[in-house]
């Protein structure tokens, strides 16, 4: 088991190295970037400009050199070793970088080739970037600063702001959903074909079919814009709050609601009401599938047979031989959520402004918030590795025939 | 059999299983797997259930246990074991029989143990079940009961996990678990099939080791006739969910009467006789679903004539003790095959369907 554990730990920062090496290249040769509304907006900056506000978002810098710096905060200026600089005249990157440019010169094209004007040696680097203003590096715990959303703020402490909101959201749904989910496959296995089993499993394709932007949508459609509409007539029709976490200032639901005070518990509870909604809905229908059809395969072993067979009565017989086989897969699947409760719900939390990372992340990509983007790319990639190797470990707990050497 | 006599009135006839006809209800159509079985087993004996794939004998057993499952239903008939009729007793009369009174062991033991628990657990909860044990003493019983079905070191056996013992290992302690609560019945469904021929040999020597000890009853279900010839007092060969023939297990190899069990006799190799081909039955197992009219056999049977394609022939006692389901030996008709002569069942392509009841050689039956 050590030396498994000592192996899986080895590929997992492996995985987790190329997974952040893969995305940071990803963004860096994507369109776009942190500077592309700059350059629409403003046609007439300078060559100078350019460089300067290049420089302020390290794109001076060769991206394996600024993925190296994002990653471990190095290089930061030249090797120092014994007193002497070393590779100080490397180039790193080009603070000038100069287009292709052609000119027509006596009738003749004379090309000049693209190429760099003035280049950045490491040297340069702690007069151009100085620590004060660059990350310590992302496995240092240093996840840089915001340079979109809350500019020159650190990534981590905006996340940390949002994680509460998204945890509760998720967590609240994944354990809904189990609770919902799990015994609706059961039974649904038990009572295979019949009216019960074809009325869930058909609701659970509906649920995992739907988009949940589309079931969000439905939502707020229903229980907020034509209440909003409607409420005249019938002053009992409930009107939710169809975003955000918290209300600003009292509203109103219902006539049979007393007006509700922002910041309470009831003000929780119901902007909570649509987005568990729509999640738990989601999730549930995943999970009742997945536990039927685990609970069919199992229900069909000899095992189950022959407890049968032993003269155990059927409730014995599904919980104690069955159920507990069938839930093998399920306990290893469902520590996958374990990232989730992280990144959270990118669509439902924005279909409904919950404040979460999810949400965040969104914003991140729309605006190119680059250093955000990376970083929940880069702890989801982390959590996931870890909610593997613990459904691994989970599996020799659980499955008497699963040992790791 | 006793057809006629009420239930019980044999002492020691222990089950008594008449005309019983178990259908599946699929989407194909229904699917008549066991289509009026008679038969009884006396106290003490051991009965064969003789047959190829599919003709019914485990959905007969299964029956018996009332362990069909959802499509399988069993329509008519009836299933005495002792005074009790096992076709209509309540679920909850039928769970205390099981693993009790009645208890099973199937052909692939490794897959019948529930692999996330330690087998002394399996053994132990059947004492708890029926004989209200504490897990200690149910364990230490256990235990005992792995020792006499000759596992090694049984106390340490009995924390094993079913994936870490072997398929002998595991049907042994299918047999402790089966005989643990001193079963009337023990029905068992192929149980040497999955093994290797060595640890075959032990198997059955241990069922009839503790056949004699405990002098359990069983119904033997297999479609292995040396098996048959090793354990068992009485035979039933069935074919396409009936019985056709019933006898003693000498009488059986010394005189079968059912062209099928001919048949399946010739396609026994013997040892020494070298042969360029092995004798066979032509053709397959008829669909369940869409049965020949007639006899079931008939499309196979080379000594077919047209009433054995027309009626359905009744099971009857063609000599003392032995029954069997076939117009030849049937007194109203069999003076249509007087002096025929029989097959050596050794036939190349289609040639049975060609020519019904042709003598393709064989010896003279007079």
């Amino acid at each position: 088991m050590t030396n498994y554990l000592i192996r899986r730990i080895i590929q997992m920062m492996l995985v987790v190295l190329l997974a952040a090496l893969f995305t940071y290249f990803l963004f860096n040769i994507s369109p776009g970037g942190p500077l592309a509304g700059i350059q629409q907006q403003q046609q007439r900056l300078t060559r100078e400009d350019l460089a300067r506000l290049r420089a302020q978002y390290e794109l001076d810098l060769y991206w394996p050199f600024r993925f190296s710096r994002w990653l471990i905060g190095l290089p930061n200026g030249p090797i120092t070793i014994g007193g002497r600089d070393l590779f100080a005249n490397t180039a790193v990157g080009c603070y000038l970088p100069r287009d292709e440019q052609i000119v027509i010169q006596d009738g003749q094209r004379v090309v000049t080739p693209a190429g760099c004007d003035q280049y950045v040696y490491l040297a340069d680097i702690p007069e151009l970037h100085p620590a004060i203003r660059s990350s310590n590096g992302i496995l240092r715990g240093d996840f840089g600063r915001s340079t979109v959303i809350r500019t020159g703020q650190p990534v981590w402490g905006e996340m940390m702001t949002r994680l509460p909101a998204t945890l509760e959201l998720m967590l609240i749904s994944t354990f809904l959903s189990f609770l919902i989910g799990i015994p609706i496959g059961i039974y649904s296995a038990i009572k295979q074909y019949s009216r019960f089993d074809y009325t869930f499993t058909t609701i659970s394709f509906i649920g995992s079919a739907m988009p949940t932007f589309f079931f969000g949508l439905m939502l707020i459609l229903v229980f907020t814009v034509f209440p909003n509409l409607l409420q005249d007539q019938f002053p009992w029709l409930p009107k939710l709050p169809p975003g955000s976490r918290l209300a600003v200032r009292p509203y109103a639901v219902a006539e049979w609601l007393p007006r509700v005070q922002p910041g309470t518990g009831m003000d929780r509870f119901l902007h909570l009401l649509m987005p568990v909604g729509v999640l738990t809905f989601f999730y549930m229908a995943t999970w009742s599938r997945f536990v039927r059809s685990s609970m069919l395969e199992v229900m069909r072993q000899d095992y189950v047979r022959t407890a049968r067979a032993k003269g155990l009565v059927e409730k014995v017989v599904i919980v104690k031989h069955a159920l507990r086989n069938a839930l093998i897969p399920f306990v290893t699947v469902a520590v996958l959520t374990i990232p989730g409760f992280f990144s959270g719900a990118i669509i439902t939390e924005t279909v409904f402004a919950w404040p979460g990372m999810g949400r965040l992340y969104y914003e991140a990509l729309n605006r190119s918030d680059w250093p955000i983007a990376l970083a929940f790319i880069f702890i989801t990639a982390v959590l996931t590795v870890f909610a593997t190797l613990l459904g691994d470990i989970l599996y020799t707990v659980v499955d008497p025939r699963i040992k790791y050497t | 059999m006793n057809n006629t006599a009420p239930p019980g009135s044999e002492p020691n006839i222990l089950l008594d299983v008449k005309d019983l006809k178990t259908y599946f209800y699929t989407e194909d159509g229904v699917v008549q797997a066991v289509n009026g079985v008679d038969f009884a087993i006396r106290e003490g004996q051991v009965m064969g259930l003789v047959g190829e794939s599919g003709c019914g004998k485990s959905v007969t057993s299964l029956s018996i246990m009332r362990l069909l499952g959802g499509s399988g239903k069993i329509v008519e008939g009836e299933v005495w074991l002792r005074d009790r009729n096992l076709a209509t007793l309540p679920e909850e009369e039928m769970v205390k029989l099981r693993g009790g009174a009645l208890s099973m062991i199937f052909q692939q033991p490794t897959s019948c143990l529930n692999p996330i628990f330690r087998v002394g657990d399996q053994v132990a909860e059947v004492l708890i079940q029926h004989q209200g044990m504490t897990k200690e003493q149910a364990w230490n019983r256990a235990v005992e009961m792995l020792a006499r079905v000759g596992i090694p070191d049984a106390g340490r056996r009995a924390k094993s996990f079913p994936h870490e013992i072997s398929g002998g290992q595991a049907q042994r302690v299918m047999i402790a678990m089966a005989l643990s609560c001193l079963p009337d019945l023990l029905i068992a469904d192929e149980p040497t099939t999955a093994l290797d021929v060595t640890i075959q040999a032990q198997i059955l020597e241990l069922m009839r080791r503790m056949q004699t000890e405990m002098g359990t009853t069983i119904l033997l279900i297999t479609h292995d006739l040396g098996v048959i010839a090793e354990m068992c007092d009485h035979v039933a060969v069935m074919y396409a969910g009936l019985i056709v023939e019933y006898t003693d297990v000498n009488t059986l190899f010394e005189d079968p009467l059912h062209p099928y069990t001919e048949g399946l006799m010739a396609a026994i190799p013997v040892l020494g006789d070298v042969r360029d081909s092995l004798a066979v039955i032509p053709g397959t197992v008829p669909d369940l679903i869409n049965l020949p009219p007639g006899c079931k056999f008939a499309p196979r049977c080379p000594y077919a004539r047209e009433v054995c394609s027309q009626e359905a022939p009744p099971l009857i006692e063609a000599k003392p003790g032995h029954k069997v389901r076939c117009w030849i030996l049937h007194p109203q008709t069999s003076a249509q095959w007087a002096g025929y002569t029989k097959t050596d069942w050794r036939f190349t392509g289609e040639e049975v369907f060609a020519q019904p009841a042709a003598a393709t050689g064989g010896t003279d039956v007079s």
